[in-house]
């Protein structure tokens, strides 16, 4: 008995330690990558950074208030085109959509959750870019909901899937229609998970750069004209990173802790959103 | 005021995808009397309540032929509205169902926001409390009914799923087992609460359990496999029941 005991301990604390070190080689790249994007990123931020337009190439100083301003206008538009679509697809999927065509609609969003980036970029090019005869922000927009649209409707739907069954019914008991019970209560209920799914995606397609280069191209000025080609600052980091100037390096370096910085505190929204409304009391 | 007829059903019969639950129930429930509705599991209790405010349609492969009248109209008539029944009869669940988003007030006022006349914010005010004293429930939430739902316990959840039912004023008010999911002292509230809720409502109680029958109910409807085998006054049914099968359910020798 009292060998088995030591055994058993024996074997239960090696797992706990496989388990702990799995956890820390899981966390080590993201704290590796933090770590030097701030030690690397970090001296070329300052209040200039975020205010000047980048300065001619192989000049010194400058900044990427143009690609900032750009991200946040393409992403925002990404966000007034694909949110209302995800959600809504979602809600359908889930509460209304259980026959042929709703399981179509699922598993097309599951492909399409799949797909190279880059496609969905030169889809966009032949759809949009070509016909159009030049690169803009939109297309940019319409190519980074592509990629939204699944991720959200899967999300909501999934939010909505755990709502229970009984509160649908105690909605409809009342005299609530199923329009009326799928909006105020269900949806609702599912609310800061949908909110959180939201945001991950956000977060996931602010940082996208591959299907940007076939259709916001990228600008070295400050433009908030959404037809027009845009800098965003994935495409910053891309040009700086790729150029030949230390200068531009050192930039690149800035642009990208900004841009790792606004993913994480998406991030940070998202779990307090979850936090404080699940729990509320 | 007694033996006028609130609820009526004729020859009601309810299926799940071909299969039938409750057969050709015809049974009728008087004003202002509490209905209990007992049998063992299975019996199609359960479905038989849900037919009468049309919930049991809902239910994937759920189909109802019959009649059941309400006011001198047949719900089931091709003009009648679920939507508009509902209002006029009230449910609570057997698991207490508060909206979880909501404040305790919202929850009781959730029911008003579908009637068709919506009240005004200080009519509103004056029904949340109305029907959170008839729920019994007024004493212990009336100082913060600003609160979550969520923060109650299951007891007391219960009773405000009551007060949200009763809220809206239906005629019938309709519970599936309210009692089955709570502790003994929350059980013998809701029970001295359907007393009081029979001066205003016809109440129907779906339980599984005989003694809680026998102390909430003027009348009692004793379900078996989907047959309606006896119905009567309660006490007559318990002390001198006319069907066999009657007798050994309620001795205990089955079910």
């Amino acid at each position: 008995m009292a060998v088995n005991n030591s055994r058993r301990r024996l074997v239960s604390n090696l797992m706990t330690g496989a388990t702990l070190v799995a956890a820390l080689l899981a966390v080590i790249p993201l704290f590796a990558i933090l770590v030097h994007l701030i030690y690397k990123g970090a001296s070329s931020i300052d209040l200039q950074f975020f205010i000047k337009n980048p300065a001619a190439p192989g000049a010194l100083g400058g900044g990427v208030a143009n690609a900032i301003m750009g991200s946040a206008i393409i992403v925002g538009a990404t966000a007034g085109i694909a949110l209302p679509i995800g959600v809504g697809a979602g809600v359908y999927l889930n509460e209304y959509g259980k026959g042929r065509f709703g399981w179509m609609v699922g598993f097309v969003a599951d492909v399409m959750n799949g797909t190279p980036s880059i496609i969905v970029g030169v889809f966009v090019w032949t759809l949009l870019v070509r016909p159009m005869g030049h690169f803009s922000a939109l297309a940019g927009s319409v190519a980074l909901s592509i990629l939204v649209i699944p991720m959200v409707t899967r999300t909501t739907e999934d939010m909505l899937a755990l709502v229970p069954n009984s509160l649908r019914e105690a909605a409809l008991a009342l005299g609530y229609s199923r329009a009326r019970t799928s909006l105020t209560i269900v949806v609702r209920t599912a609310w800061p998970g949908i909110t959180t799914g939201i945001l991950v995606a956000i977060a996931r397609v602010t940082g996208e750069t591959a299907p940007l280069l076939f259709t916001a191209l990228g600008n070295l000025n400050f433009k908030t004209d959404i037809m027009q080609p845009m800098q965003t600052l994935s495409l910053q980091v891309y040009v700086y990173a790729t150029g030949p100037f230390p200068e531009w390096h050192r930039l690149a370096w800035g642009a990208a802790l900004v841009l790792v910085m606004l993913v994480f505190v998406f991030g940070l929204v998202a779990r307090f959103a979850t936090k404080t409304k699940y729990h509320a009391r | 005021m007694p033996d006028k007829i609130a609820l009526s059903t004729r020859s009601l019969t309810a299926s799940f995808s071909g299969k039938t639950a409750v057969r050709d129930i015809s049974l009728d429930f008087d004003d202002h009397t509490v209905t209990a509705i007992i049998g063992p599991s299975g019996c199609g209790k359960s479905t038989f309540l849900r037919c009468l405010n049309r919930m049991h349609e809902l239910t994937p492969g759920g189909t109802v032929t019959g009649s059941v009248m309400l006011d001198g109209e047949d719900i089931y008539s091709a003009s009648s509205e679920p939507v508009e029944l509902r209002k006029k009869v009230g449910m609570v669940f057997q698991k207490p169902t508060p909206f979880p988003t909501m404040s305790i007030y919202k929850n009781v006022a959730a029911g008003l926001l579908v009637a068709d006349k919506k009240p005004d914010p200080s009519r509103e005010t004056e029904i949340v409390e109305k029907a959170l004293r008839g729920a019994g429930l007024w004493d212990e939430v009336g100082d913060r009914l600003k609160s979550s739902a969520m923060s109650l316990s299951g007891g007391q959840q219960q009773r405000l799923c009551i007060a949200r039912a009763i809220a809206p004023e239906p005629k019938v008010l309709l519970l599936d087992e309210p009692t089955s999911a709570l502790d003994p002292i929350s059980t013998q509230r809701i029970e001295e609460l359907v007393h009081v809720l029979k001066k205003d409502f016809t109440v129907i109680a779906v339980t599984h359990n005989m003694q809680q029958a026998s102390r909430i109910s003027d009348t009692t409807a004793f379900f078996y496999m989907g047959d309606l085998i006896e119905a009567g006054p309660t006490d007559l049914l318990f002390t001198n029941p006319s069907n066999s099968r009657t007798e050994d359910y309620i001795t205990g020798r089955f079910g």
